[in-house]
C-alpha cells in the first residue's frame, strides 16, 4: 500500500469486500426483520443463538488443536449452524414461535475451556469435539427424516419420486 | 415445534398451506443465468427426475470438495494442486445451478411442495459450509480467527440472517440492491 509498509495481497481485496458485503447483507438482513417484528423481545431472542455461533467460532481459536486443524472447526461450528437454521427455517414454514434457547453452545464452550486449560489431553479432547459433531449431525439427520415422514404422509407426497401427471412445459 | 421435529396437526396444516414468497432476480440472474437455466430445466432434465432428488444431487460435489480439502489442506496454509480449485469452483457452479433448477423441474412436474422448500434451505447451509472451508484454503488464512470470522457473514452464516428476515416480514429475501447469491458465489 503507497505510503506504508502494509503489503496487500490480492487473498485481502477479495476478503475486505467479501466481509464488509457479507456485514452489510446480514445486518440488513437483521435490521429490517427486527424493526418488523412486533415483539421485540422475541425478535431479540431469535438473534441470540446466531450470537452464540460466533461464539462457538471464536472460542474455538483457544482449542490447542485449533492451529494443526482449523478446517475442522469450522465444519464442526457450520454443521451445528445447519442443524439451526434447519430448526428456524421449519419454525416460519409451520408458523410456529422459534424456541431460541439453546444449550449446546454452552456445552461446546466448556469443552473448549477443559481443552484450553489443559484439565483434558488432546486424545480426550478429539473425543469430546468428535462427539459434539457426530450427536450434531444425528440430531440433524433425525430431526429431517422425521420431518420428511410426517410431511409425505400428512400431505400424501412422494419424496424422491414424481407424481404422475402431466408435465407442464415451461416457457 | 420440538427440536426433533414432532409436528402438531395446526403446524402440518400451516405446512400444507405455505406459500413460498421470494424477491426478484437480479440483472445478471434475468439476463445470463436465467435463459440458461431454463434450457437445462425444459430441454436436459428427464421427465423421471423428482426435484427433491435433483435437490439432493446438488450437495454431491460441494460435499466431495470439502472432503478433498479436509485431507489436503486441514490447516488452510497449503498450496493445493489445480484440479482442487477446479473441483471447488465446479462445486459451486454444480450447486448453484442444481439450486435454480430444481423449483424448475418441480413446478414442470406440477411437484411442487412445502418440503422441496424445507429440504432446498437446508441443504443451502450444507453448501455454503463446504464453499467457507474453499475460501478459507484459497485464502491461506491458517488459523487467523479475524479474518476467518469477517469473511463469515458473506460465506457461511448470511443463510441464518435470511431466515430470520423470512420468519419476521414472510419473504425469502435473498436479493439486497443488485446482490443476491448468484453474485456472490460468481465472486467466491
Amino acid at each position: 500500500m503507497p505510503g506504508t509498509e502494509l503489503e496487500v495481497k490480492f487473498g485481502d481485496i477479495f476478503l475486505g469486500f467479501g466481509s464488509l458485503a457479507g456485514i452489510h447483507y446480514n445486518l440488513e438482513n437483521i435490521i429490517v426483520s427486527f424493526i418488523q417484528a412486533k415483539d421485540k423481545g422475541y425478535g431479540l431472542g431469535c438473534m441470540l443463538p446466531y450470537v452464540q455461533f460466533f461464539a462457538m467460532m471464536y472460542a474455538s481459536s483457544f482449542s490447542q488443536l485449533h492451529s494443526d486443524y482449523p478446517i475442522y472447526f469450522i465444519v464442526l461450528c457450520g454443521f451445528y449452524l445447519t442443524w439451526l437454521t434447519a430448526i428456524f427455517n421449519l419454525n416460519s414454514t409451520s408458523g410456529a414461535r422459534f424456541d431460541w434457547i439453546f444449550f449446546e453452545p454452552a456445552v461446546y464452550l466448556l469443552i473448549v475451556y477443559f481443552d484450553h486449560a489443559k484439565f483434558m489431553d488432546r486424545n480426550t479432547a478429539i473425543y469430546c469435539y468428535v462427539g459434539f459433531f457426530g450427536v450434531t449431525i444425528l440430531r440433524y439427520l433425525m430431526l429431517m427424516s422425521n420431518i420428511v415422514r410426517q410431511i409425505t404422509t400428512n400431505m400424501n407426497l412422494r419424496f424422491l419420486l414424481v407424481k404422475p401427471t402431466n408435465l407442464k412445459k415451461q416457457e | 415445534m420440538s427440536r426433533s421435529g414432532d409436528l402438531t396437526k395446526q403446524e402440518l396444516e400451516n405446512i400444507k398451506a405455505f406459500r413460498y414468497k421470494t424477491c426478484g432476480l437480479t440483472p445478471l440472474e434475468i439476463y445470463v443465468y436465467e435463459p440458461y437455466w431454463n434450457f437445462l430445466a425444459n430441454h436436459c432434465l428427464p421427465d423421471w427426475l423428482a426435484p427433491n432428488a435433483l435437490t439432493l444431487l446438488g450437495l454431491v460435489f460441494p460435499l466431495a470438495s470439502l472432503i478433498v480439502i479436509c485431507v489436503l489442506d486441514p490447516t488452510f496454509t497449503q498450496t493445493l494442486p489445480c484440479w482442487v480449485w477446479f473441483l471447488a469452483w465446479f462445486s459451486d457452479f454444480w450447486y448453484q445451478t442444481i439450486d435454480a433448477i430444481d423449483g424448475k423441474q418441480a413446478r414442470r412436474t406440477d411437484n411442487c411442495s412445502p418440503l422441496g422448500q424445507i429440504l432446498d434451505h437446508n441443504l443451502d447451509q450444507i453448501t455454503f459450509t463446504c464453499m467457507m472451508v474453499a475460501t478459507c484454503s484459497v485464502l491461506c488464512l491458517g488459523d487467523d480467527i479475524v479474518r476467518v470470522l469477517l469473511i463469515t457473514p458473506g460465506v457461511m452464516s448470511a443463510h441464518y440472517s435470511i431466515e430470520y428476515r423470512t420468519h419476521f416480514t414472510a419473504i425469502h429475501q435473498t436479493v439486497i440492491g443488485f446482490i443476491g447469491p448468484t453474485e456472490q458465489l460468481l465472486l467466491v
